[in-house]
Formats: C-alpha cells, sequence, structure tokens
C-alpha cells in the first residue's frame, strides 16, 4: 500500500511567517464558534488558502492587489498521516459517522427539524458530537489529531459589498487538533503558480478595487 | 492514518448506544450555542455594516472563530492572526 500523504495550504501575512517557520504556529484563544472547533487550519487547495487571506485584509480596507499579494506568504504543511490519527468527513469512511446520525435524526425528528440540520452541514452535526462527548464522557473527535471536512456552502447569502465570491468548488479544510502531527512546514514562495492564483483571486474578488 | 476503519468502526459502535433522550440533550445545547452564535453573529454584522462592509456568511463562520474570544485586541492582533488558529 502506498504511504499516504496530506498536505495543506495556510496563507497568512508575510510578516508571519519567519516566526511560524521557526516557532510554529501559534493558537489563540478556542472558540465554541469555529466549525470544526479549535486548532490550526490550513486549506487542500491552494487558492482557498491565498483567497481567505486576501480577504481577511479587504475588511481592513487594504484593496491595492499588488500590496495584498506582497504581503500574502504561504506556508506549506505536510501532515504525518503515519502516526497520527486523522480523520476525514470529506471521505466515505468519515462521512459515515455523519450519514448513522442523520439517519437516526431523520427517523425520530420532524422533516422540518431535520432539513435544518441538514442545511447547517458538517458543523452542526460536529457539534453533536462534542456534546455527545460531554454527555457520554467517550472519545468521538477527541481521538483525532487532525480533522478534515467539506466547507458546507451557503448558496443564499448575504449581500455583499465585497466584489465577487468563492469559485464554486470543493473547499476542504484541513483542522489539526495536535500541532505535533504537523510534519513539516516550509514557506512557498511566490511563483508562477501562486502568480497564477492571485491573478484569478484578482479577477474574481479584485476588479473592483483597483 | 487517515481514517482508520477501527477508529470509525468505534465510534459507530459507541454511538450506537446513545438514547434519544441523549441526542435530544445534545441538539439542544447545539441550538443554544447556535442562538450564541447568531447573536455574536449579528452584532459582527452591525460592526462591519457601520464601515459598510457586508461580510458573507462563509466570512462570518471563518471569521468567528477569532473574534469571539479577542474582539477587544482585534485591531492590534486580528492582522496577525487571520486563519493561524482557532
Amino acid at each position: 500500500m502506498s504511504e499516504e500523504t496530506l498536505v495543506g495550504y495556510h496563507a497568512t501575512d508575510i510578516s508571519n511567517i519567519e516566526s511560524i517557520i521557526n516557532n510554529g504556529f501559534i493558537e489563540s484563544e478556542a472558540s465554541k464558534g469555529h466549525w470544526l472547533g479549535r486548532g490550526i487550519f490550513f486549506f487542500e487547495n491552494l487558492y482557498y488558502a491565498v483567497e481567505w487571506e486576501i480577504i481577511g485584509v479587504i475588511k481592513h480596507e487594504v484593496t491595492n492587489y499588488n500590496e495584498l499579494t506582497r504581503k500574502c506568504g504561504i506556508i506549506i504543511a505536510e501532515l504525518n498521516t503515519e502516526n497520527y490519527k486523522i480523520l476525514d468527513f470529506s471521505e466515505p469512511q468519515g462521512y459515515a459517522i455523519f450519514e448513522y446520525l442523520l439517519k437516526i435524526i431523520k427517523d425520530n425528528y420532524p422533516e422540518e427539524k431535520y432539513n435544518y440540520i441538514l442545511s447547517k452541514g458538517y458543523a452542526y452535526i460536529i457539534k453533536i458530537l462534542e456534546q455527545l462527548e460531554i454527555k457520554k464522557q467517550k472519545k468521538f473527535l477527541s481521538k483525532f489529531d487532525v480533522i478534515c471536512a467539506v466547507y458546507p456552502k451557503n448558496f443564499t447569502k448575504r449581500r455583499t459589498n465585497l466584489p465577487g465570491d468563492f469559485i464554486s468548488c470543493v473547499q476542504k479544510q484541513i483542522c489539526v487538533k495536535n500541532p505535533h502531527a504537523i510534519k513539516t512546514i516550509e514557506e512557498l514562495k511566490h511563483s508562477e503558480m501562486t502568480k497564477g492564483i492571485f491573478n484569478l483571486i484578482k479577477k474574481n474578488r479584485g476588479e473592483k478595487n483597483d | 492514518m487517515i481514517n482508520n476503519p477501527k477508529d470509525i468502526e468505534e465510534i459507530l459502535k459507541e454511538l450506537e448506544d446513545i438514547t434519544l433522550e441523549e441526542l435530544d440533550e445534545a441538539i439542544k445545547n447545539v441550538e443554544k450555542e447556535y442562538m450564541k452564535i447568531d447573536y455574536e453573529y449579528e452584532e459582527i454584522y452591525d460592526m462591519r455594516n457601520e464601515k459598510n462592509y457586508y461580510l458573507s456568511e462563509d466570512y462570518y463562520d471563518f471569521y468567528l472563530h477569532m473574534s469571539k474570544t479577542n474582539r477587544t485586541k482585534e485591531n492590534n492582533e486580528i492582522k496577525n492572526s487571520i486563519g493561524v488558529a482557532a
């Protein structure tokens, strides 16, 4: 069997890169609000990693895309899949957990409630699992060092004055709960590949900002 | 290992022991949490609205993890913490 690999991208202000390379990621306060819970977040796809960072900077009213590109640093991390436990909800084996809970809900709750929970996607079920962990004093999600899931798309969005929108594609996120599961991190230098991504984001998001 | 079948089987087996009452309680607690998030959602929304920003729900979901607990430090720290950790 070939060795499994899992690589994630994390974009941040370029000034953070050296510190992350030397000292690793710094975890801020945990929040109940985040959909995969506490952890260090990566995107499987470089495009979305960069786009999220750029959206974050746009809200600080920096709208010059050349400046945004210059300030955007990218970390590429390889995760240790050999020695750490990874739960990937986007694959059938992981999705089976969702499906199991959804079936119980479908069989026992009004259709309206089921549809509501279904509309909330992974985030809601993950939170149910967290609650059940507390109640049963068992490890469901907490037995894993890394959790991966596809970000739920909201097709009904609030109106936005941010230009453009996400390209509707699979937006898989990787939440590293145990930093030791990160095998290597290095800076991904800007290249023709990253230039192409910045240009695509600019086309999709930034034309009104120039 | 990604999706170790043994781990998945263990979880599914343990979930079989969950009673409907326990599931119901869990769902109610999640609802409470969502109500709290929705409240803060609006707070951020209003804050952004004042600045004439309308952020997508996608962004709210992602933004919450760094804004909820360190809001007062936002101006100083948020630029450096975006996406770093939840």
